[in-house]
């Protein structure tokens, strides 16, 4: 158990500690879950062209065809590019069914473009693929 | 000269003798006029009590200044935690730092560890992401693709490597009709100066040197000459990095938890840090890099 003292030096090195935690918790994020290394407090900036950017959300309906992200959903939209997990796809896919009025979100995808090589050309990569499930 | 030599001594020996929790406060209290937390809601009160902090002796270190200050930074994180930028939160765990130092029986002592705490874990994650786990960080990639394309590097791209903002522009719709492409479709390369590669390379090796060396110097124990060397590598980063970059919260906070760190008998090296705060002020206000360009393009 934790005596008195203990517990204070903890509080005291809060801010280092929070540091640490937050940051190995983006680092896990980025390496499982496609959270770009630029956001969310791993210190990932300045460090590799994958930013959100440079990644695109495609949305579609049940027949495949392609959905457009109206410009007033920009900050749905860059949440779900910075990091494609399925809370913000959902979250992006509810904001537009309320737009849209007989087609309905049924699959989401997030593709990130990559430019690498010498010279350098880009390299698409489909990142995640989800079936949005019926609200 | 007489005059101007005893107002020296006399600045040099108020820096030097001075508390550092008072310094580093006043410094933070200067970062949340000069970079605001872009807020709608909490960059008024946040402003409000930066300048009472600043005009104030009382609320400039007072624990529940720096408490409420240390709530306001934190909420736009805690809103979209996935939107701001590194700085955000480095700026939520040094507010802490100082209100915790505030609270506490012993401020310096535990400002000057958390501080250097600080430091050491930005740069042990920073060297973790640029050497181990961005591939395209190590390969130059990274550099030769924002000088090529980057319109915050426009200006430096061509004094480092003679491209020029039209050719910059070019490559820009190159990438943006990749971009729009659904397969990324490719027509025409990347409009590359020579130089190009060798800047990369070395922007890439210096970036990383430096970094590493500030990350080791502040994670190594005082008996490790490099440890008692520490400022040097972080003031020299500060005046090289935000030359370029255009993140000057970042480097201004960079020197606010600098400066809380360094000995009160050091005032030279407590004066550097002043000086680096104030260079990377010239630099967002002074377009030096574009001037120098235009002399290249002349």
């Amino acid at each position: 158990m934790l005596g008195r003292h203990d517990w204070r030096a903890w509080v005291q090195r809060a801010p280092v500690l929070l540091l640490i935690a937050i940051a190995l918790l983006q680092v896990g994020r980025a390496h499982f879950g496609h959270l770009v290394a630029w956001k969310g407090g791993g210190f990932g900036m300045f460090a590799t062209i994958d930013a959100p950017d440079f990644r695109e959300v495609r949305l579609f309906d049940a027949r495949g065809h392609p959905l457009a992200i109206p410009a007033d959903l920009a900050a749905e939209n860059r949440r779900v590019r910075s990091y494609p997990d399925r809370a913000a796809i959902s979250t992006l896919s509810r904001t537009m069914q309320s737009e849209l009025s007989e087609r309905r979100v049924a699959r989401a995808e997030v593709w990130r473009t990559e430019f690498s090589g010498r010279p350098l050309r880009p390299y698409k990569t489909l990142l995640l693929r989800v079936d949005v499930a019926e609200p | 000269m007489t005059k101007s030599g005893s107002l020296l001594r006399n600045g040099l020996a108020e820096i030097g003798g001075g508390d550092a929790c008072t310094w580093a406060a006043k410094l933070s209290w200067l970062i949340v006029l000069l970079d605001p937390i872009g807020h709608r809601l909490g960059d008024t009160p946040l402003t409000l009590l930066a300048l009472a902090g600043l005009l104030s002796r009382r609320v400039c270190w007072h624990s529940a200044s720096w408490t409420l200050a240390t709530l306001l930074v934190a909420w736009p994180v805690l809103e979209d935690p996935y939107r701001v930028d590194n700085h955000a939160y480095l700026r939520i765990y040094w507010f802490l730092a100082l209100a915790i130092a505030a609270w506490s029986r012993n401020p310096s002592e535990l400002l000057v560890k958390n501080a250097r705490g600080l430091i050491a874990g930005v740069f042990v994650f920073a060297v973790l992401w640029k050497g181990i786990l961005s591939p395209d960080f190590v390969s130059g990639d990274f550099f030769r693709f924002t000088l090529l394309t980057d319109s915050r590097f426009t200006d430096f791209a061509a004094v480092v490597t003679g491209l020029t903002p039209d050719e910059q522009a070019l490559n820009r719709e190159r990438v943006y009709a990749a971009l729009a492409s659904p397969a990324g479709a490719w027509e025409k390369d990347f409009i590359e100066p020579p130089r190009l590669e060798l800047v990369a390379r070395v922007l890439t090796a210096w970036t990383l040197l430096v970094e590493v060396v500030i990350a080791l110097a502040f994670v190594l124990p005082a008996r490790f000459a490099l440890s008692r060397m520490r400022d040097l590598p972080l003031i020299a980063f500060g005046i090289t990095t935000y030359s370029v970059a255009t993140v000057e919260g970042f480097g201004w906070l960079l020197c606010a938890i600098g400066l809380a760190q360094v000995d009160a008998g050091r005032p030279l090296v407590r004066l550097a840090y002043f000086a680096c705060f104030a260079m990377i002020l010239c630099y967002v206000r002074v377009p030096w890099v574009a001037w120098l360009a235009q002399l290249n393009w002349t």
